[in-house]
């Protein structure tokens, strides 16, 4: 049964076809939308004009193809095949390196001094591995012969890691305006979590203190940079911490990036004719030049309109940097535009029915917190990949063997698997043998 | 238009000058077998790539960041690198100079591919000043480079086994073209991996994520694949031959389909700075 198994697993048919059915996942995953990259509309959307794959998708979980039980279960399948193939690769490794049988029937040609081959053979690169069989065996690049099961070892560790990380990943999203606050427990903006892992919950209480976004002369973005604040219970600030894209943050081993997305929050109080005043922050993406805007639809608790809002990061399109940004809050009633209302810091007027007074402006930005475990897996994985491509392409093995014969000794090659470069060596070290010195 | 950007592209053409020059004369070398002509066309070549390296550092200097954002740089860099690869490739594994007759060409196409998308220079992200991203960047355009010259001996193999041309005798062996197209399609293999792992680095250093299933990284991954399935069906199915250069051929034609076709066809992080 046992060797059963072990065949079928190391068959080089079943090897190939679950390569290939796993790359057919990938495709799929392509061509249908997964949830984990849509949005709920957008699957929506897709559902409603694909309705002949609706059935297929819903059956074989077309949606969320990598967390699927057949593409899991494919995926187990090939990570046991590879670790068996693993285990024999590196058998066969140290037993090319430590034996090795003399070629029958390539004897290449004889010299009287043994001593001479030897060194020349030596001078070549070439290492002496032993002897066995009446020769003695040299090899040039003999890592060469690890290089398959490097290969397949960088494969096994980079597939487990990842599988590591899919199961107990924590990804926590969030977006806050300058001077909020996340506490551990508060719903994330969004989250990814892996089947395993328990809620995401921060150690500490995090206040976002600053966000300063800079810019090119040419509008592009430079960088956006953001001060945090850890609180402890008693709400005293217990560590500070400075983040930007591509300067990570830590807190208690969690990992804090800076987000792509940042902007204005404008505080807005609507007050309508009763008096009754509605406070909402309208946070907006950053404009992408300063001389367009930034959309945003907003619903506002207690009024009954779309406010289609925009805003030019400066009132006069004169630069990114934000001293002055014009907000423009549009009333929509059943598509209808009815009111327009455009204002700057401090300023007031008529939206409609209602009063609209825009009273601070700050920063928000996004913050990502994660906590992974099998990161170093995934990249030492993939340097023993790389380091056993290297190996098997850039440094092949090649066999020099030295036989005692009754005038000296005679040399023979054993083809390598880029015979063509080796013939060239072989035939070199032989026209050295012939003219004595050349070597 | 600013006048490094000015400099730089009259040095582009200037370069694709030298590049159709030595074009001309290799393929007239091969082809009659005019072994002083071939020899020559390396030297109007190597002008040629140091005209167009000053005509890239130019840019360079004038943009403040690698030749890696807007496609005019991508193109003119990819034909700089695998021009240079060529070059130096040539030094050691002689038999592959044949490949000229594609190198060259494909690095003046490139080139002036290059020269009729915009040159405005656009100022770097800062999710894109990594020195993973440049090693990304380096090591996928290193696996282009090999895996064009894979890709020329495949197609040699396939017109040296159909074909009686006479100016394919000059080309290795059947056997040796193979064993080159093999070998060269495994270097094409390791490097695009390391772009991989450079890539997946640089995501995690930006993102917190080192892998989003973005399409150009999903078609990355499945060429790698495929790449790799090549690898495996050469080692331990004994493919060889033609059939091995076919299924090669369908590898390298993924491969550009992912560098070039798919940042264009998708939005993703990949396509928003390229498009």
């Amino acid at each position: 049964m046992y060797r059963k198994t072990r065949h079928i697993l190391l068959s080089r048919k079943t090897v190939l076809a679950l390569i290939l059915l796993l790359l057919g996942g990938v495709v799929l995953a392509y061509v249908f939308p997964q949830r984990f990259l849509s949005s709920s509309a957008e699957m929506e959307r897709w559902q409603r004009t694909h309705l002949f794959w609706a059935p297929w998708v819903a059956r074989l979980g077309l949606d969320h193809v990598y967390t699927t039980g057949w593409f899991a279960s494919l995926l187990g399948a090939f990570c046991l095949s590879l670790t068996v193939s693993c285990w024999d690769q590196l058998r066969l490794a140290a037993r090319r390196t430590l034996t090795g049988a003399l070629p029958v029937g390539r004897h290449h040609g004889t010299h009287a001094d043994g001593q001479a081959v030897e060194s020349a053979i030596r001078g070549e690169g070439y290492v002496c591995l032993g002897s066995g069989g009446g020769a003695r065996r040299f090899v040039r690049h003999p890592w060469g012969y690890w290089g398959n099961a490097l290969l397949h070892l960088g494969m096994v560790i980079a597939l487990t890691s990842s599988l590591v990380i899919v199961l107990t990943q924590k990804r926590g999203l969030v977006e806050l305006v300058e001077g909020e606050i996340h506490s551990p427990g508060s719903p994330w903006t969004s989250e990814d979590r892996g089947t395993m892992a328990e809620r995401f919950a921060l150690p500490q209480r995090v206040r976002l203190d600053t966000v300063a976004p800079e810019f090119w002369e040419t509008d592009d973005l430079k960088q956006v940079t953001s001060s945090l604040s850890f609180l402890g219970p008693d709400g005293a600030v217990a560590g500070q911490q400075t983040l930007a894209i591509n300067r990570i943050g830590n807190l208690d081993g969690i990992h804090i990036y800076q987000g792509q997305r940042f902007g204005n929050a404008f505080y807005v109080v609507f007050t309508d004719n009763s008096g009754r005043a509605i406070k909402k922050i309208l946070q907006m993406q950053s404009p992408l030049r300063r001389d367009t805007a930034s959309y945003e639809n907003i619903s506002v608790d207690g009024i009954p309109y779309l406010i289609k809002a925009k805003y030019y990061a400066d009132a006069e399109r004169k630069s990114m940097a934000d001293g002055n940004p014009l907000l423009v809050l549009r009333l929509v009633d059943e598509g209808k535009v009815i009111a327009e209302l455009p204002l700057k810091k401090g300023e007031e007027g008529e939206l409609g029915p209602y009063r609209a007074r825009l009273v601070h402006v700050s920063h928000w930005a996004e913050l990502v917190f994660t906590g992974y475990t099998g990161m170093p897996g995934i990249f030492l994985g993939f340097f023993i990949i790389i380091l056993g491509g290297g190996l098997s392409f850039f440094t092949p093995p090649r066999e020099l063997f030295v036989t005692r014969e009754e005038n000296g000794v005679a040399l023979t090659c054993r083809s390598g698997r880029f015979d063509h470069s080796q013939g060239d060596e072989c035939a070199r070290i032989l026209a050295a043998l012939r003219g004595e010195d050349a070597l | 238009m600013n006048r490094f950007l000015i400099i730089a592209t009259t040095l582009h053409w200037v370069a694709v000058f030298f590049y159709v020059l030595a074009t001309i004369i290799n393929t007239y070398g091969i082809i009659f077998k005019k072994d002083k002509a071939e020899r020559r066309s390396y030297f109007v070549a190597v002008g040629g790539l140091l005209v167009h390296g000053i005509a890239l550092l130019c840019r360079w200097t004038t943009a403040g960041h690698g030749p890696y954002i807007v496609r005019y740089e991508v193109l003119s860099s990819n034909a700089w690198v695998v021009l240079f690869l060529f070059l130096l490739f040539s030094r050691f594994f002689p038999k592959i100079r044949p490949v000229s007759i594609f190198v060259f060409p494909s690095t003046f196409l490139l080139i002036a591919l290059g020269l009729f998308f915009n040159p405005e220079v656009r100022k770097l992200p800062p999710t894109l000043r990594s020195v993973w991203l440049v090693l990304h960047i380096s090591f996928y355009k290193i696996a282009l480079a090999t895996n064009l010259l894979a890709g020329a001996f495949s197609v040699f193999y396939i017109m040296k086994n159909r074909t009686r041309w006479a100016w394919l005798h000059r080309l290795p062996d059947l056997e040796s073209i193979d064993l080159l197209a093999y070998r060269f399609a495994g270097f094409g293999f390791t490097f695009w991996a390391i772009g991989l792992l450079a890539g997946s680095i640089w995501a995690y250093q930006s993102w917190g994520r080192f892998w989003a299933w973005d399409p150009v990284e999903t078609w990355s991954l499945i060429t790698w694949v495929l790449l790799g399935v090549h690898l495996h069906l050469r080692r331990f199915f004994g493919w060889r031959g033609e059939r091995a250069s076919y299924f090669y051929l369908v590898c390298f034609f993924l491969s550009l389909v992912t560098l070039f076709f798919i940042p264009l066809l998708e939005s993703s992080i990949h396509s928003e700075y390229f498009k």
